[in-house]
C-alpha cells in the first residue's frame, strides 16, 4: 500500500522533521505519561496472564517497593538504584566523549571475577578487611584493564570503540565461565558462597554499605562531571576534537585518562556486586545492568539528576514486578525483564515524538493517489 | 516579459520565518541579481524555485502557469538549473560521467537532438559516455567553455568545479540557471571569466539569476536588482539606475559608511620570525613551502590566496596546531626595560635569569639576587622594580598550543571554523569563554565567576544579541557569534592576533565592527594577520599583503601603494610549474 502511494506520489506520504519549539513542560509532562503508561502497560500484562490481578499487580508491587515495616526490601531497592545509578553515571563522562562504551557488562565482569577469585583463593585465616582490600585492588586493576584497551587502540589507531567494548563483553563473560569450569572441580557449576571477604552487616544487610558507597562515588563523579576540569575537557572534546586542540587539550591523553578513570569505577561496582551484594560468582552476575546502564545514560541527557531518576524508575520496575509477579503466581522469571523492557521501550518513543514529528505530504495528492 | 513569478511565497524553518509573503518576478534572458545580507532568505527562495525545498504557502508560476517543483528534477523539467554554493559533484567521477550521472536514454536522446538542432534520423542512437562527451564538446564550444571530458572532480581547481556544475546545467537544456554566492570562492580572474560566460549565456536568451551579497558585481553584471532583507522582498531596482550606497542601504535597511577606517602609525618591533616554514597537511601533502617573512607589531599583515593556498596550515603552524612542520618560528616578546612579573614566570625562573645578567634596575645598575630572601625578591618584582635589559627571544618550533600558553606567549587565534574550532555551539556563552581560561586557579574545580564577566562584557561592549549568558552559542546568528569569538580572543590583550577569514557570512554592520577592532588591536601595538578573501578589504585595512600561491610566498606587497589587479596576478602565479 505505502509502496504503491509512493510510487504514485514519487516520495512515501508522509515525512519526519524536526519538531521546534517544544516546551520543557510539555516534554516532562509527555515522559510522565510515558512513565505511568509503562507502569498500566504492566498492569495490564499481568491481568491478561492472571484474569482479575490487575488491583493486587499494583497494591503487590507498592508494597514490594515502598514497605516501610520490611527494611530489608527498601534496602534492596535502594541497592539496584545505587548500582544502576553508578554504573550510568560512570559512563556518562566517557559518553559525553563520543567513546561509545557499551562494554559496561563486561568490564564490571571482569571486575567481580577478580574479585570472586581472590575471596575464593585468599588464605581462609585471612582478616575479612584485609581479604576485601585485596578483592578490591584485583577487581579495580581487571576491570580497568577492559576499559583501557579499547581507549589506548580509539586513541592510537582510531578503533571502532563500539564494536571493541562490545565484543570484550563476550570475552568478559566467556572468560568467567572458564574461571567457574576450573575453580569448581566437582562440575557443579555452582561458584557457592563466599567464606571471606564479605561486606559487614549494616541494619542486618551487607547491601546497606553498597548504597553508602555507591552514593558516595556518585557525589565525587556528580561534581568531576558537572563542576570539574576534567569533566569540562572531556565535554569539549566530545563536542570537537579540533577545538580541543586548539585550546591546547591532548586528546589521546583525555580519552586514556577519562576510560581509567570509569575503568576503576566499575572495577568497585564489580567487588560491590560480588563482596557486596551476592557473596558469589557467575558469570551472568551483572544480570544486564551494564547494558541498562547504557540506556539510562542516553536517555538522562547525560545529566546525573536526569539519570537518578531514570536509575530509580527503572529499579521499582524491577524489584515492583518481581514481588508483584510472585504475588499473583505468575512462574515466569521473564515477566520482570518484559515489563523493564516496555518501560524502556515507551521512554524511547516519548524521546523520539518529542524530538521529531510526522508530517503528511500535500495531503490532497495523498488521497487522490489512494483513490487510484 | 514575464517568465517566472514568485506570489506570496513565506517559507517557515520551525521558528524562524525565512521568506515571508515574497512576491516577484523574473523576465526572460535578463541578469537578475537577488541581493540580500547572510540570513536574508535569498537563498531559501531559490532552493523553492530549484526544487530544494517546498514553500509552505504561495506560489511559483513559470510562463503564466502555476508549477509545483518537488525536486531538482522537476525544476530540470521547468528548464531550472541550480548551481549550489557548494557544488554536488562525485569526486571520484570525472567530468562528463557528472554531467551525464541520472539521465535516461531517453533524456540523452533528446538533449542529442537538441544540440544537433534537428531531429535525429537514426532509429537506434548510442549513448555512451564517449558520444555525450563529444556533444558536451560541441555545446562548450558553442559557449566558450574549455571543457576536458575525462578530467577527475578531485583533479580540478573550485573555478573548474563551478563550470562544470554550470555546464551538467546547460547540458540538460535549462533555460534558467541560479547561481548562489558564484564568487565566493573565485579569483578576481575566475570572477572575470565567470562573468564573461554568464554573458554568453544572456546573449544565448537563457535567464541568470545570481544570488549575491557583493554590491560591486551586483553593478557589474546584473540588468536588475531584487533587495532581500530579513526574510523579506524588498524592492526591484533597475542597476543603472542606483549606485552601492544605495544598493547597501536597502539592503542594510539603514545608511551605513562603507569606508574602513586604517590607522597610519608605524610598526613597531620585530614581533615574529617565519623562515624557512614547510607543512604537510593533514594528508601528508606539501601544503606551504619555505615560507620566509617578518611580522612586526602594530602592524596588519594581510594574507591573500585562493582558497586552500596554505593560509589555514600557516596559522595553525604559528599556533602551534600544525604538526607535520619544519623550519623556524621566533617570537619576540617586547620586554626591553619592561618590569618582569610573576605571569608564567616563578621565583626560581627569575633568580635564574638574574643570575644570566638579564635584568637592570630603573637606574641602569644591574641586578644580582644572589642573598636575597623570597619575601625581598617577590616586593622588588611586585613594584616593578626589576626592569628587562633586552626582549626576550622565544623559539616556537616544535611547540604544542599548552607549551605556548605556558611559556606566556598571548598568542590569540580567530579560527576560520567558529564552531568548530574557535567556540563550542552546544556550550553557553560563559562555558565558551572559558576555553581559554578553564586552567587558571589552583585545584579540580571550575572556577566561572572571571568568564561570566568576560562574557557579560563582551556582550554590552560588542552589542552581542543573546537571549541570556546561558544561551547555546550555536544558536546566535554567525554576526554575533563572530563577536563573541573575536571578543575573547583579543580580551587576553594579545600580542599576536592572527584571524582567519573573520568576516566571512557576517552582515555588513558587524564586519565592519570587526575591522574597526582590529585596527584598535594594531592601535595598541599588536601584530595582526588577517587572512581574507575579499581583496578590497585587504587593501583597505592591512599595512602590507602576503600573496600565497600553492603554497609558496608570490610576493609581499605594501598595501598603500598595489592594486587589486597585482594580487590577483601573484594569487594565480603558479612557482611550481617549471620545475614540474
Amino acid at each position: 500500500m505505502l509502496e504503491k502511494i509512493k510510487n504514485k506520489l514519487g516520495h512515501f506520504p508522509f515525512y519526519v522533521t524536526k519538531r521546534m519549539g517544544f516546551s520543557k513542560l510539555k516534554y516532562w509532562l509527555i515522559r510522565a505519561g510515558g512513565i505511568l503508561l509503562a507502569f498500566l502497560l504492566a498492569g495490564i500484562t499481568c491481568t491478561l496472564l492472571k484474569p482479575g490481578s490487575f488491583g493486587l499487580f499494583f497494591s503487590e508491587m507498592i508494597r514490594g517497593c515502598f514497605d516501610f515495616s520490611d527494611i530489608s526490601s527498601i534496602i534492596d531497592l535502594l541497592v539496584t538504584f545505587s548500582i544502576l545509578l553508578l554504573i550510568s553515571t560512570n559512563l556518562t563522562p566517557t559518553f559525553k566523549m563520543r567513546f561509545w562504551n557499551i562494554g559496561a557488562e563486561g568490564q564490571i565482569l571482569m571486575g567481580c571475577m577478580g574479585a570472586a577469585a581472590m575471596a575464593k583463593f585468599m588464605p581462609r585465616d585471612m582478616s575479612n578487611a584485609s581479604v576485601l582490600i585485596i578483592c578490591l585492588l584485583t577487581s579495580m586493576i581487571l576491570s580497568t584493564i577492559w576499559s583501557l584497551v579499547p581507549a589506548i587502540f580509539k586513541a592510537f589507531f582510531n578503533t571502532n570503540e563500539t564494536l571493541f567494548t562490545l565484543m570484550l563483553n563476550y570475552i568478559a563473560s566467556i572468560l568467567s565461565a572458564l574461571a567457574i569450569s576450573q575453580w569448581i572441580k566437582s562440575g557443579s557449576q555452582s561458584f557457592g558462597v563466599l567464606f571471606n571477604g564479605v561486606f559487614p552487616s549494616i541494619l542486618d544487610n551487607t547491601g546497606t554499605l553498597v548504597v553508602i558507597i555507591s552514593l558516595v562515588i556518585f557525589a565525587g563523579l556528580f561534581v568531576y562531571i558537572t563542576k570539574g576540569k576534567y569533566g569540562y575537557e572531556v565535554s569539549v572534546l566530545g563536542e570537537s576534537i579540533d577545538t580541543a586542540r586548539y585550546i591546547g587539550i591532548n586528546p589521546k591523553k583525555v580519552m586514556i585518562r577519562t576510560s581509567l578513570i570509569s575503568g576503576v569505577v566499575f572495577g568497585v561496582i564489580g567487588f560491590m556486586i560480588v563482596c557486596g551484594i551476592h557473596q558469589s560468582f557467575s558469570p551472568t552476575i551483572v544480570g544486564g545492568q551494564g547494558f541498562t546502564g547504557v540506556l539510562i545514560a542516553w536517555l538522562g541527557h547525560f545529566n546525573p539528576m536526569e539519570i537518578a531518576l531514570f536509575s530509580f524508575l527503572s529499579a521499582v520496575m524491577q524489584q515492583g514486578t518481581t514481588t508483584a509477579a510472585s504475588a499473583v503466581n505468575i512462574s515466569s522469571t521473564q515477566f520482570s525483564a518484559i515489563c523493564t523492557g516496555v518501560f524502556f521501550f515507551i521512554i524511547i518513543a516519548c524521546e523520539f515524538f518529542s524530538r521529531y514529528q510526522i508530517k503528511m505530504h500535500h495531503k490532497e495528492k495523498v488521497k487522490e493517489a489512494k483513490e487510484i | 516579459m514575464e517568465y517566472i513569478r514568485f506570489e506570496n511565497i513565506t517559507k517557515i524553518f520551525g521558528e524562524t520565518i525565512a521568506n515571508s509573503n515574497v512576491s516577484f518576478s523574473i523576465n526572460k534572458g535578463e541578469v537578475l541579481s537577488i541581493l540580500g545580507e547572510n540570513g536574508s532568505g535569498k537563498t531559501t527562495l531559490l532552493n523553492v524555485l530549484g526544487g530544494i525545498y517546498q514553500q509552505d504557502s504561495g506560489k511559483v508560476y513559470v510562463n503564466g502557469e502555476e508549477v509545483v517543483i518537488h525536486s531538482p528534477k522537476d525544476a530540470y523539467d521547468h528548464g531550472i538549473g541550480m548551481v549550489h554554493q557548494h557544488y554536488k559533484l562525485v569526486e571520484a567521477f570525472s567530468a562528463i560521467e557528472n554531467v551525464v550521472l541520472g539521465l535516461s536514454k531517453q533524456a540523452l536522446k533528446k538533449i542529442y537532438e537538441r544540440i544537433d538542432g534537428e531531429p535525429t534520423k537514426k532509429r537506434f542512437v548510442r549513448c555512451s559516455i564517449s558520444q555525450s562527451a563529444q556533444y558536451a564538446k560541441k555545446m562548450c564550444d558553442h559557449y566558450g567553455f574549455a571543457f576536458d571530458p575525462n578530467k577527475k572532480i578531485y583533479d580540478m581547481s573550485v573555478s573548474e568545479k563551478q563550470t562544470l556544475e554550470i555546464i551538467k546545467a546547460l547540458f540538460r537544456g535549462v533555460d534558467t540557471l541560479i547561481l548562489d554566492e558564484p564568487t565566493a570562492v573565485l579569483t578576481i580572474q575566475e570572477i572575470k571569466h565567470l562573468f564573461t560566460v554568464v554573458k554568453n549565456m544572456k546573449k544565448d536568451g537563457k535567464t541568470v539569476i545570481i544570488i549575491t551579497h557583493k554590491l560591486n558585481e551586483v553593478k557589474e553584471i546584473s540588468d536588475r536588482v531584487v533587495v532581500m532583507r530579513k526574510g523579506e522582498y524588498i524592492d526591484t531596482v533597475n542597476t543603472k539606475d542606483v549606485d552601492e550606497e544605495t544598493l547597501a542601504e536597502m539592503m542594510v535597511g539603514k545608511k551605513i559608511d562603507l569606508d574602513i577606517h586604517r590607522s597610519d602609525i608605524p610598526p613597531s618591533g620585530e614581533r615574529l620570525i617565519v623562515e624557512h616554514l614547510t607543512v604537510n597537511d593533514r594528508e601528508g601533502n606539501v601544503a606551504l613551502k619555505d615560507i620566509n617573512f617578518t611580522l612586526f607589531g602594530s602592524e596588519i599583515l594581510g594574507i591573500a590566496g585562493v582558497s586552500n593556498s596554505g593560509q589555514r596550515e600557516l596559522l595553525e603552524a604559528i599556533s602551534g596546531l600544525a604538526k607535520d612542520r619544519e623550519g623556524n618560528i621566533t617570537f619576540i616578546n617586547p620586554k626591553e626595560g619592561k618590569p618582569v612579573t610573576f605571569f608564567h614566570k616563578d621565583i626560581k625562573q627569575i633568580k635564574a635569569l638574574a643570575e644570566q645578567g638579564k635584568f637592570h634596575y630603573e637606574d641602569g645598575s644591574p641586578v644580582s639576587l644572589k642573598g636575597k630572601t623570597i619575601k625581598e625578591i617577590t616586593k622588588l618584582v611586585n613594584e616593578g622594580k626589576i626592569l628587562f635589559y633586552e626582549n626576550e627571544i622565544i623559539d616556537l618550533t616544535n611547540k604544542e598550543p599548552l607549551e605556548i600558553r605556558n611559556l606566556g606567549i598571548k598568542l590569540s587565534f580567530v579560527p576560520e571554523d567558529r564552531l568548530g574550532m574557535g567556540l563550542v555551539g552546544n556550550m553557553n556563552l560563559v562555558d565558551n569563554m572559558l576555553l581559554r581560561s578553564y586552567r587558571k586557579g589552583k585545584g579540580r574545580i571550575l572556577k566561572k565567576e572571571k568568564s561570566k564577566e568576560l562574557a557579560e562584557r563582551i556582550v554590552e561592549e560588542l552589542d552581542v544579541k543573546t537571549p541570556n549568558l546561558s544561551a547555546r552559542v550555536a544558536e546566535l546568528s554567525g554576526g554575533n557569534i563572530q563577536k563573541l569569538l573575536v571578543g575573547r580572543e583579543i580580551s587576553s590583550r594579545p600580542k599576536i592576533l592572527m584571524v582567519a577569514y573573520p568576516v566571512r557570512g557576517l552582515d555588513i554592520n558587524s564586519s565592519y565592527l570587526i575591522y574597526k577592532l582590529l585596527d584598535e588591536q594594531k592601535q595598541k601595538g599588536t601584530a595582526i594577520i588577517y587572512v581574507g578573501e575579499d581583496l578590497d578589504v585587504l587593501l583597505a585595512l592591512t599595512d602590507r599583503i602576503l600573496v600565497l600561491s600553492g603554497g609558496e610566498i608570490a610576493g609581499i606587497v605594501d598595501s598603500r601603494k598595489t592594486t587589486k589587479e597585482k594580487i590577483g596576478m601573484l594569487m594565480s602565479a603558479k612557482k611550481g610549474e617549471s620545475d614540474a
